[in-house]
């Protein structure tokens, strides 16, 4: 997607709801209201709108129409619609998407949306490898997965608790500045907090691991032509884009922690003609902690092995010279199921368009924002997104 | 579909795909599928082997060695009475990987080469595990 480079594509509103635990709320409630509150941000009517990117949501998994129905309920008329089923990477998937509809000229303005309520209905039904060689075997759960990779990543460079530790503190301290965190993580955690917290999988921890919740995110991306028109104030360009789906096909790599992150993370840095140290803040995908560290390595911010001392090193704070999940991630702020990769994208997008108060970063010039999507068989996850971000 | 009883373990559905495999585990032999240039995969998928010809099966010797470990201790459906439990990833020394619960491999690590065993329990469909190799 080079021609994102050309900024002719922008984002110019991003919204997101409280997120709530057993909240109660249907998927449409929530997405009928963070779509009424990015409209407002941006000063759109629906009339505008003629574009809809949604991600599939546990909530909602069995219904086939789920596009129509939402356009029906939001007032919609749409010229073009998409679902996405790339579990957490859909979100900065869909961004990419819309921009790729935009700029073939099927539609100008588009709404990507992710609503999910996994604490109140799950009706999902997962098939495949999960259920015939993984439930009959023992597997219950991401966790193992997660546990299986830091075993793995372990044996091979050493895993510093400390390291995620440090990173399990700092998020919790953005989470407690950010009104949108769930209320039962808005408690301050210390090291030894997270130490101490009972062991899931070992190594992981309870602390490792996301909570989930229910909520939605939002945002619009139009074209800058356009957002320039309708007088736009602010707005951002994303400006790379990379994705990969079943990473090493072949499955010649041996070492289960590579992921697709080795070639999106290099591949989206050239694309935007930066080197990592250009980036200014980092919102990975965080559904365990664990992944942050393989994509700090795998991206090229830290060398095989270095995550760990890269995130002991640097002040990683939202205060910080390189911040990383400022809003808490999902670690922090909850998980709102297959939903959860827009907290990370609407955190960033909330830092680079200056509106995160309390927990607004200095430099916000730039972002990067990843996406995980998938559990794969006996290997790590089944996608790697990489989206780059830039304030206008 | 899961089994009924919480503390049993839940049988292997097999498929289209799968059957030939899951059917060769009754006599305790575990099958690799064999892709177009012959090179060995797990689990079994919808493809073609060598020659464009339906693909052909080979039995695995069984042992490999243990690339990941975990104890788990949330356990799955059917795993409530034996939790906590440890599972792993084996590379078979024909190269797939897979997945199984491990048994009596207390402190057992990345690197230890392990051998298939086969679990009571029987049926149609029987399940593998991996214990050290001696």
């Amino acid at each position: 997607m080079k021609f994102l480079r050309n900024k002719d594509v922008a984002i110019i509103a991003c919204a997101d709801t409280k997120l709530v635990r057993n909240s109660g709320r249907s998927v449409m409630s929530l997405a009928g209201e963070v779509l009424g509150q990015v409209l407002e941000r941006s000063g759109l009517e629906r009339a505008d709108i003629d574009g809809l990117a949604l991600t599939v949501s546990l909530a909602e998994a069995g219904n086939p129409f789920w596009t129509n129905i939402a356009a029906e309920s939001l007032g919609l008329t749409l010229s073009w619609c998409q679902l996405t089923d790339l579990g957490g990477a859909s979100a900065v998937g869909n961004v990419a998407r819309a921009a790729a509809a935009i700029h073939a000229g099927l539609c100008q303005t588009v709404v990507c949306l992710a609503a999910d309520a996994p604490t109140t209905q799950d009706r999902s039904n997962q098939t495949g490898d999960r259920p015939e060689f993984g439930d009959c075997f023992g597997y219950s759960g991401p966790p193992v997965v997660f546990g299986l990779l830091s075993s793995a990543y372990h044996q091979r460079y050493g895993l510093s608790e400390q390291a995620l530790a440090k990173l399990a503190v700092t998020q919790r301290n953005g989470a407690l500045k950010n009104p949108n965190a769930c209320d039962v993580l808005n408690v301050p955690l210390t090291a030894e907090g997270y130490l101490s917290s009972r062991m899931i999988a070992d190594p992981i921890r309870l602390l490792d691991c996301v909570m989930r919740c229910d909520g939605a995110n939002a945002c619009i991306v139009t074209t800058t032509e356009n957002a320039r028109r309708l007088g736009m104030k602010k707005m951002v360009h994303p400006v790379a884009y990379r994705e990969i789906t079943n990473f090493d096909s072949s499955q010649t790599v041996d070492d289960i922690t590579i992921s697709g992150f080795s070639v999106a993370g290099p591949a989206a840095l050239a694309d935007a003609g930066m080197s990592p140290g250009d980036i200014h803040m980092l919102h990975p995908y965080d559904d365990f902690l664990i992944a942050a560290v393989l994509q700090l390595e795998q991206i090229g911010f830290a060398l095989a092995g270095g995550g760990g001392e890269f995130i002991l090193q640097h002040d990683i704070g939202f205060g910080g010279e390189f911040p990383i999940n400022t809003g808490g991630g999902q670690i922090s702020a909850g998980q709102p199921g297959l939903a959860g990769g827009g907290i990370n994208l609407t955190e960033a997008l909330t830092q680079l368009f200056g509106d995160a108060g309390e927990r607004q970063v200095r430099r916000a010039r730039n972002a990067m924002v990843t996406g995980i999507g998938a559990m794969q068989y006996a290997r790590n996850w089944g996608t790697s997104a990489v989206l780059v971000l830039e304030s206008a | 579909m899961m089994a009924d009883k919480p503390d049993q373990t839940p049988a292997p559905q097999p498929s289209d795909v799968s059957k030939e495999f899951w059917a060769a585990t009754a006599a305790g032999k575990f099958l690799l599928q064999q892709d177009e240039r012959t090179k060995s995969m797990f689990p079994p998928r919808p493809r073609r082997g060598e020659g464009g010809k339906p693909p052909s099966w080979r039995e695995a010797s069984g042992t490999g060695v243990l690339v990941a470990v975990t104890l788990c201790r949330v356990p799955a459906r059917g795993f409530q009475n034996k939790a906590p439990y440890l599972v792993g990833i084996v590379k078979l020394d024909e190269g797939p990987r897979v997945f199984a619960t491990l048994v009596n491999a207390q402190d057992v690590r990345p690197g230890q080469k392990m051998r298939m065993v086969w679990l009571d329990g029987g049926g149609e469909a029987r399940l593998y595990a991996f214990e050290p190799a001696p």
